[in-house]
């Protein structure tokens, strides 16, 4: 062990350390210290994560392989891994004062949201079926108990329920996939496997590797959230509490997304038929629309988010889809650009949509958020914004994130879907804009005290604000760190 | 400190940061501030940025060379690669100094005039972010950064003209102002897209270069007409901008906004910009022929008509607006013949003089509680002793009657230039071009002198009309506004004399140190006619000091002779036609106004409300209904899930053994 | 009798039935059950193909990937019937159909 495999596992070295020191802390320390201190503990732990990551980025040029390909920490993954600790810390920061209104033991919570941050890390950085699988399940496990952590709510339970059941079900079809994968290779790394697929003398089991491949592929489509495996989707994203759905839909889409890449990238070339193409196109396309059109008739903002975040789904994969288009040199900039972008902008949205819940009440429907643009003028001024970015309304990020997809799509000669995709961004403009005129419209709801915002919930929506306004005017600087 | 001022391009883009600044505290917070502070921050923002342009310029005049940052590059999508940076050179030095400092004064005055004004912070706040638009525009070192001021300063003409917007007129005046822009703009930016499309970029310094560098080609263009094509959009922006025949229709109304407001952007800065984009693009205005030729008769013509209107006015403001509109004539008139430092000096001399005049319009009007009709006012000068002298001192700026006073070095200057003038085309060639406008500008100078002095009688010298009461109780309205004043009356008189003629004894340093970025290759500009200019100029003067001592007394005495005149006849003909701005406005409302509006009603009613409408409705249906349909999917149950979860696995692999048995 | 092939249709039957299971029982707890057995029938799969093919080269990652399975499928089932046991206490109840607060 010297000191560059050191440097490689940090990052999972300080989130394992301080996820089980925040437990302890919660064993050991009475009730309302504890949180506080669970609290400052688990910030500094991402923070540190955050910190190695970025020197990792910076210093090293070359892909680390470790324990014997195991690991690989490039800087695709190291990406990928930044924009999730980002959304973890925000999580963090918005859920400080709120935690103990859904789970009595704050500490828990912390610790999960750490360990399940681990699971994607490792995720992102996983080059092996063995590691990858761990990753996976460790970040999958850790999110269903967070789905289910406010235990007096009946959602919050079913979430739970349905997201374990479906996921595991998923997973179980993965796990096939990978057992004829192995059977066909007899490896278990990823590039020993493509190497193996490749080569002429595995003949026989060709097609069983590819199949094997095509079952891995369905537990990836069902942990992002694609037709025709989205429809955990909405329920669990509406039944788990609101930070816990944030977190969901940002940072475990985007460790969806990494490991999925990673693998396409690899495996792609086994592929002879152009199969794998067609498909992804056709799921693509079925995904952007399904997202968009059911988003348009929901009621409940937390599941018009999930249909939306379905919808971004598809734009990441049309992403995907035309960095595939060129795989010796795949340009994945447009897809960590829109991830990034993505995550802020739906951490801000939640935040806002938190930062307006009080007395116990989650604000959650369309008469919830009623008027809110009066009585509380910054938070709409917040929200309205995250909405449009959402939107992809021009001089935002989230305008910039769609330009550039769909220009890649544009320049890859994709155009059907490119078309497809902005006249469903188009449908999308609906939905969202319906909420900010439901912030500004006249009856005002009895429910609203003048009550002070917390800072907790100001900083996280500055801090995102600003990021995304920022992301909005100059993308470039956003480039420049992802390359 | 020394550092700071030696390096003093580094810092340059503080210039138009500074009021940025401002505007948005006092937009943000302002409500909640003391006025004082609102004040403070408002002036104290514009006024480091007079600083700094101040010293910016000592530091070009010292070097010789511009001063510039470039910023690199801010976006690039397609082939185009957009970079921004800040130039301040010989020509932005000028420009700088004139609005930041101008517009300083004005800030000043402003917390006289807004006195009481509810919307204060707003204002100053409006003010600031216009300054920063304007100087963007002539701070930018590429035609995007141009534009992006140009655009701006319309933005903040439209916010200041319509200020007091619970006044129906009042905000339809800003809206009038803003779509008249609008259309010039519309022109101005294809203009900007063919620049891009020939010259492959929008940096000025590039485009130069192409020029210089692509000899063989820019012949190619000037001979297709490209070049005409493009200089001629850019003008109808300036017309837009600059208050130019069509376009200058907006500036009247625009008297309707606060007279600071007035005096800003209507006098000294905004209107200007147009005037300004053509010294900045000279060497591609040059290479038309026909642009220049077209630019001569339009300012010329401009400069007589509105000149004619302005005789008959009775709103003090609106006898400054027409005045306003006629300078800006002259100033397109000189760059029209090549005389760009000429047009520039006109513009920094007009600067001073027209600020000033509207805000001792300013001082009148508050004095007569709101009054702006001249026809109620009179013998003001005994109450207004330093608004009386103010005044004066800026008609005879505006006028040019008396020798070496600014207005009258720059006025006389550009009627040389033109007089000087070969060229002509077309059904003009052979005709003395030069001669005729001239001509043109002289008798324009003629009813300038009428109009300003009439307007200091009907104001100051005749008998009062007033009520007893309120004469007496008119007085000078604010120490503030009087000190600025002074201020302008002051540069109004020295103002000009950077530019002393080598003929009157001067060696005219402004024109040799703008020669830098017009004309490289004359150091002395100016070559000697021998007794021309000195007949040129003896005759626009006495003609001007005859026609303003008539006005003077016609109007400061009383005369009934106007009154006689305009009676009946050719001169009640005249007399309306005049008072009426000969009807353009109601021409405009008729042709375009309710053919526009009458178009778009049937446009609502049969395409938008049957055809539209019920695509779009129906579109929304359609959508409503394929959700519905996903509703049914989403049932609930974990094991449908599940089940759809296998279904979608099967369909994957029938599909793949279907591709892959198909190879 | 004992072939590859032969496992591997096993493991697949296995798999079918753990996946039946899922798709038709109303009882969440078989539910679970049935997971449980389609994360072992993989193993079987798993342990077939590499006690056919690769056990004679000295390859044993089957072995060890099968015993990672273990661990996490019972980890999955803990935190499985840990829910289960709350929604039993706040519904009374472990029926699918009645659990479907959420839809549309």
């Amino acid at each position: 062990m010297n000191i560059t495999t050191l440097n490689g596992i940090l990052p999972i070295l300080i989130l394992t350390g301080v996820g089980l020191l925040v437990l302890l802390v919660e064993a050991f320390i009475e009730r309302d210290r504890e949180r506080r201190f669970a609290f400052i503990l688990s910030l500094a732990g991402i923070i540190a994560t955050l910190v190695s990551l970025f020197s990792q980025l910076v210093h090293h040029d070359a892909d680390l392989l470790l324990f014997g390909g195991a690991l690989i920490v490039d800087h695709t993954g190291l990406a990928f891994s930044i924009i999730i600790c980002l959304g973890a810390l925000l999580v963090l920061i918005l859920s400080h004062r709120h935690v103990t209104r859904i789970h009595r033991n704050a500490g828990e919570f912390y610790s999960l949201i750490l360990f399940a941050t681990l699971g994607m890390h490792a995720l992102t950085i996983s080059n092996d079926m063995m590691t990858f699988f761990v990753s996976l399940e460790v970040m999958s496990v850790a999110v269903y108990i967070l789905a289910g952590v406010n235990r007096k709510s009946l959602k919050s339970n079913e979430s739970a329920l349905k997201y374990l059941i479906l996921g595991a079900f998923s997973t179980a079809f993965l796990l096939l996939g990978i057992a004829f994968v192995y059977g066909a290779t007899g490896q278990m790394g990823f590039m020993e496997i493509k190497e193996a697929l490749l080569s002429e003398a595995n003949a026989p089991f060709q097609s069983v590797g590819i199949l094997g491949l095509i079952l891995i592929m369905v537990g990836f489509i069902f942990k992002i959230g694609a037709f025709p495996f989205q429809q955990w989707v909405p329920d669990v994203y509406e039944g788990a509490p609101s930070i816990v759905t944030a977190f969901m839909a940002t940072c475990v889409k985007t460790a969806a997304f990494a490991i999925l890449l990673r693998g396409l990238f690899t495996f792609f070339q086994a592929d002879e038929s152009g199969f794998l193409m067609s498909a992804l196109t056709v799921i693509t396309v079925l995904t952007m629309i399904f997202g968009n059109f059911m988003a348009l008739i929901q009621s409940n903002i937390k599941r018009l988010i999930a249909y939306s975040g379905i919808a971004h789904t598809g734009y990441i994969l049309l992403a995907i889809l035309a960095a595939l288009s060129d795989p010796a040199k795949p340009d994945i900039t447009p897809i960590l650009f829109y991830l990034l972008v993505y995550t802020l902008m739906t951490v801000g949205a939640f935040a806002v949509l938190i930062g307006a819940s009080r007395g116990g009440e989650e604000v959650e429907t369309f008469e919830d958020i009623r008027g809110l643009g009066y009585k509380h003028k910054l938070l709409g001024l917040f929200m309205a914004f995250f909405f449009f970015s959402l939107a992809g309304i021009p001089s935002t990020a989230g305008f910039m994130g769609k330009f550039f997809i769909f220009k890649a799509a544009i320049s890859k000669e994709l155009y059907a879907l490119a078309v497809i995709g902005i006249l469903t961004a188009v449908v999308s403009v609906y939905y969202y804009l319906k909420i900010v005129v439901y912030l500004y419209l006249k009856e005002e709801n009895r429910r609203y005290e003048k009550y002070s915002i917390q800072w907790n919930y100001l900083l996280a929506s500055f801090l995102t604000f600003l990021l995304v306004l920022f992301l909005g005017i100059f993308p470039q600087f956003g480039f420049k760190l992802l390359k | 400190m020394i550092h700071f001022i030696d390096n003093i391009e580094n810092y340059i883009y503080l210039i138009p940061l500074l009021p940025l600044i401002g505007f948005v505290i006092n937009g943000l917070i302002g409500k909640n501030l003391p006025r004082g502070i609102v004040y403070f921050i408002g002036c104290i923002s514009i006024f480091a940025s007079f600083v700094l342009s101040a010293l910016a310029l000592w530091k070009v005049i010292d070097t010789g060379n511009a001063l510039e940052i470039a910023y690199g590059s801010w976006f690039h999508s397609g082939g185009l690669n957009v970079s921004i940076g800040l130039k301040v050179d010989q020509l932005s030095a000028v420009m700088i100094n004139i609005v930041s400092g101008v517009g300083f004064l004005i800030h000043f005055y402003s917390i006289g005039y807004m006195k009481g004004d509810e919307g204060i912070y707003k204002f100053f706040a409006y003010l600031n972010l216009f300054c920063f638009a304007m100087l963007v525009l002539v701070m930018g070192d590429n035609l995007l950064l141009l534009f992006l001021g140009w655009e701006g300063v319309g933005l903040c003409s439209y916010l200041l003209i319509g200020f007091w917007y619970k006044n129906k007129d009042y905000a339809d005046a800003g809206k009038k102002a803003f779509i008249v822009n609008r259309i010039g703009d519309f022109g101005f930016l294809i203009g900007i897209f063919l620049i891009f499309q020939y010259f492959g970029t929008l940096n000025i310094a590039g485009i130069q270069e192409f020029l210089v560098k692509h000899p063989g080609e820019v012949k190619l263009l000037i001979e297709g007409g490209v070049i005409t094509i493009i200089t001629l959009l850019l003008f109808v922006g300036a017309t837009g901008k600059s208050a130019q025949i069509p376009l200058y229709v907006w500036l009247p109304d625009a008297m309707a906004g606060p007279t600071p407001v007035s005096a800003l952007i209507h006098a000294a800065t905004m209107v200007t910009a147009g005037v300004y984009m053509i010294g900045r693009l000279h060497f591609l205005f040059s290479l038309s022929e026909v642009t220049m030729l077209i630019i001569l008769i339009v300012g010329a013509v401009t400069a007589l008509y509105s000149g004619t209107i302005a005789i008959t006015q009775k709103d003090i403001k609106k006898v400054l607006a027409y005045s306003t509109i006629s300078q800006l004539g002259y100033m397109f008139m000189a760059m029209s013949v090549g005389a760009f430092s000429v047009g520039i000096f006109h513009l920094m001399t007009h600067a001073f003089f027209k600020a000033l005049l509207f805000l001792s319009a300013g001082s009148v009007i508050i004095a007569c509680h709101h009054e702006q009709d001249m026809t109620k006012m009179g013998g003001l000068s005994k109450r207004l002793p330093v608004t009386h002298i103010a005044m004066f001192i800026g008609m005879l700026a505006l006028s040019g009657t008396v020798p070496y006073i600014s207005g009258f070095l720059s006025k006389d200057l550009i009627l040389e230039k033109v007089f000087l003038f070969e060229g002509g085309l077309g059904v003009l060639s052979g005709l003395p071009v030069g001669k005729i406008f001239w001509g043109v500008g002289l008798i324009t100078a003629l009813f300038t002198a009428f109009y300003s002095f009439r307007l200091m009688g009907m104001t100051f010298w005749a008998k009062t009309r007033m009520k007893d009461e309120d004469y007496h109780h008119v007085k000078e309205p604010s120490k503030a506004m009087s000190t600025v004043l002074i201020l302008l009356a002051v540069l109004s008189i020295v103002g000009g004399w950077v530019g002393i003629p080598e003929i009157l004894g001067g060696n005219n340093p402004f024109h040799s140190f703008l020669s830098k970025v017009f004309d490289p290759t004359s150091a002395h500009g100016e070559v000697h006619h021998g007794n021309t200019p000195y007949i040129l100029m003896g005759v626009s003067t006495s003609l001007g000091i005859i026609l303003a001592i008539i006005a003077a007394f016609m109007y400061g005495k009383n005369w009934s002779f106007p009154e006689r005149f305009t009676q009946k006849g050719i001169g009640k003909l005249l007399h309306r036609l005049s008072y009426n701005k000969y009807y353009i406005d109601e021409l405009y409302e008729v042709l375009f106004v309710k053919t526009i509006m009458k178009g778009s009603r049937l446009l609502w009613k049969w395409v938008d409300a049957f055809i539209i409408d019920g695509l779009v409705n129906g579109t929304g249906r359609l959508a409503q209904l394929i959700a519905k349909l996903g509703q049914n999917v989403q049932t609930g149950n974990v094991n449908t899930y599940a089940l759809s979860i296998v279904l979608g696995v099967m369909a994957l692999l029938t599909w793949f053994m279907i591709a892959t048995y198909n190879n | 009798m004992f072939t590859l092939q032969n496992s591997i249709i096993l493991g697949l039957i296995l798999f079918s039935i753990g996946a039946y299971g899922v798709l038709t029982r109303r009882n969440l707890l078989v539910v679970l059950m049935s997971l449980e057995i389609m994360f072992n029938a993989v193993n079987l799969i798993v342990l077939a193909f590499n006690y056919f093919r690769f056990y004679q080269q000295g390859k044993e990652l089957g072995h060890y990937f099968v015993l990672l399975v273990i661990a996490v499928a019972a980890a999955e089932a803990a935190v499985g019937l840990a829910i289960l046991v709350t929604i039993y206490r706040n519904r009374r109840n472990v029926d699918s159909d009645e659990l479907t607060e959420m839809k549309g």
